[in-house]
């Protein structure tokens, strides 16, 4: 069944469609990943007007050939695309909350390698260095929340 | 350092809101959920879970609070993020990166008597000998080989056909072991061979030396004689003569059998791995032709799309957990290596899954003009004249300028998954790899498209049937399973399991 998006304008063969995104709800790199991973079906362009994302969707394939008999209609595509915008988005904010410590961990786990000047600051007891212990390390975890 | 308890309120529920440490997640088919963290460690949740997490929805008394905290998926005050115990399973994960380079293949011969369409070696006839490795340059490679700080090494002495030039092997492993034992080296040789000219003094040699063969079998007579041709037609027939007699003469676990899907194989997944039931072994590796060498300017005999493979792994899959269910331990290698990698702490050496990429990194290629290449995949588009991954020659480099031109430089920046765009924040990523060589010979980009990429196709659906065979799949399922990470049947899983 076709779901029905609220202000998606299509063209008239149904082949191409335009979304307005509000960037307060996605963010670019969210939308770009989506994007992304739509390549091989869509061809997708994506313009930045004032507070939203305008991405135009069209079908790579839009009238039935021998390898691809049976056209999938943009329209079917929507509820994929959106699905993919909320999961990137999350992704993107997990990213954006988590790179320093993923840093840390990984700059923890070749310390001992030998290819840092200095080891890492944080200890068993004081993983984020919030006892105020003073490090000169190489990588610090900044523990503020991202806004 | 003195440690000590926390206060007795340190073990109950936080009031305040907890923090991320690093996870990506996957929808799955039956509408749940996969959660993964930076180490691999995985929780199955309903679907809307990662969002719950993300948004701070979860309260501490929820059930599933305690298990993302027990996997490192989340902290809050009283559990600081354990990042020692963290990075000491991210170092876990990426032992296969210490010592550097374990596999080392030796290209003796170009020469063969098969003209296999997929060749993917771009062989020579028999008689032309100046397609054999000479003597200065098996010495070389032997060095080059040597100077790696791994202390446990395999050399693979493989062809065209390597028993053609066995003299060479002679040569390679007189020069080969001594050395290996002067380093205190251990060192493990393979040759890969069609077995058509394996005779008893060969044998001899291999057993003195404890040499395993690794013969190629692609199922069936009908299917490996039409895979592999041969002037007089019996290619099967040498194979498995040759498998009978190494069997008797090294035992069978010195013994192993490698296949190749070609188009023809496709159709017969459930006859390809009888055959292997029937030849008594007990591994085999439901592999896809590579899209190298012979097998490009062959496409359409050989070639087929990625689909059409996992439809072939997926019906040979289900037909080796049966013959496991009828108490016949079988295990298909990729499965295998996939599993290891889901359900252990470690990594695998397996070079087409590992990030940073296997290629050079853990595997070298010493072609029998001396040529060095990061894989043998490598090696096989040099055979259609494309040099991008040879990474020196043993004649004029020592290993320090293999290992810093900028062809390994370029392999090793594409190389990564965790920082490839479509990888980095993919829920498979700490169990997938990144394969620059695949996406140079399929895209003509070392980093590729994944969208494009048949590389992320293949591994995308097979984690996801494994893992859909590991959350939904009978008792039955699961023991043979878990049997292959722990190297027991399933026989002896069921004899584990509390009564």
């Amino acid at each position: 069944m076709t779901m029905q998006f609220a202000g998606v304008e299509f063209d008239e063969a149904h082949t191409a469609a335009t979304l307005r995104i509000d960037k307060a709800v996605y963010s670019k790199p969210a939308v770009l990943r989506a994007c992304y991973w739509f390549g091989r079906d869509l061809h997708c362009r994506v313009d930045e007007v004032a507070e939203c994302l305008v991405v135009f969707l069209s079908l790579r394939v839009a009238a039935p050939t021998l390898d691809q008999p049976r056209i999938k209609p943009i329209d079917d595509w929507l509820s994929d695309f959106f699905d993919a915008l909320l999961d990137f988005q999350l992704r993107v904010e997990i990213q954006a909350e988590t790179a320093t410590v993923r840093e840390l961990i990984i700059a923890k786990a070749f310390a001992e390698s030998g290819i840092l000047e200095d080891p890492p600051p944080g200890t068993f007891s004081d993983p984020l260095g919030s006892l105020g212990i003073e490090s000169k390390g190489l990588v610090r975890i900044d523990t503020k929340q991202p806004d | 350092m003195a440690r000590s308890f926390l206060p007795l309120t340190g073990f109950g529920p936080s009031s305040n809101a907890y923090r991320l440490l690093p996870f990506r997640f996957r929808r799955l088919k039956d509408k749940s959920e996969l959660l993964v963290n930076e180490c691999g460690e995985f929780i199955a949740a309903p679907a809307g879970t990662a969002a719950q997490v993300v948004r701070k929805q979860l309260g501490p008394t929820d059930p599933l609070y305690a298990l993302l905290k027990a996997k490192h998926f989340i902290y809050d005050d009283y559990s600081s993020p354990l990042l020692d115990v963290l990075a000491a399973k991210y170092r876990t994960k990426f032992d296969f990166i210490s010592g550097s380079t374990k596999l080392h293949i030796f290209v003796v011969t170009l020469r063969c008597d098969h003209s296999c369409h997929y060749c993917q070696v771009s062989r020579q006839t028999v008689n032309k000998g100046e397609f054999d490795m000479p003597k200065n340059v098996a010495s070389a490679a032997v060095d080059r080989m040597l100077d790696t700080p791994s202390q446990h090494i395999t050399l693979e002495l493989q062809g065209g056909e390597p028993l053609l030039a066995f003299d060479t092997i002679k040569y390679i492993v007189s020069i080969a072991k001594p050395g290996a034992a002067q380093r205190s080296k251990e060192l493990d040789i393979v040759i890969t061979s069609n077995l058509a000219f394996l005779t008893d003094d060969i044998l001899e040699y291999c057993r003195e030396h404890s040499i395993k063969l690794s013969a190629s079998l692609d199922g069936p007579e009908s299917i490996h004689n039409a895979n592999r041709p041969r002037p007089t037609g019996d290619s099967y027939q040498v194979a498995i003569e040759g498998i009978k007699r190494a069997r008797r003469s090294l035992g069978s676990h010195q013994v192993a059998a490698l296949m190749t899907t070609t188009q023809l194989s496709l159709q017969h997944p459930i006859e390809i791995v009888d055959e292997y039931v029937r030849q008594s072994f007990h591994t085999i590796f439901l592999r896809p032709i590579s899209p190298y060498g012979f097998a490009v300017k062959s496409a359409r005999k050989t070639g087929y799309e990625m689909g059409a493979f996992l439809e072939f792994y997926q019906t040979g899959l289900k037909h080796i957990l049966d013959i496991n269910r009828r108490g016949y331990n079988l295990v298909e290698i990729y499965t295998k290596i996939l599993l290891q990698k889901i359900l252990t702490p470690e990594g695998t050496g397996y070079v087409d899954l590992q990030s940073p990429c296997g290629a050079g990194l853990n595997v070298l290629v010493y072609n029998y003009d001396g040529d060095v290449y990061a894989t043998d995949e490598s090696r096989m588009l040099a055979e259609m004249k494309d040099h991008t991954f040879r990474l020196g020659n043993v004649l004029t480099h020592d290993r320090s300028q293999l290992f810093t031109g900028q062809a390994f430089v370029d392999l090793l920046q594409a190389g990564c998954n965790q920082s490839l765009p479509g990888c980095s924040d993919c829920a498979y990523q700490p169990y997938c790899g990144a394969d620059p060589v695949y996406h140079h010979a399929t895209q003509g980009d070392m980093y590729g498209h994944r969208a494009f990429s048949g590389f992320c196709k293949r591994n995308m659906s097979t984690i996801d049937h494994v893992f859909s065979l590991l959350l939904t799949g009978d008792e039955d399922v699961q023991n043979i399973l878990w049997g292959w990470v722990t190297d027991r049947n399933l026989a002896e899983m069921r004899a584990s399991l509390p009564q």
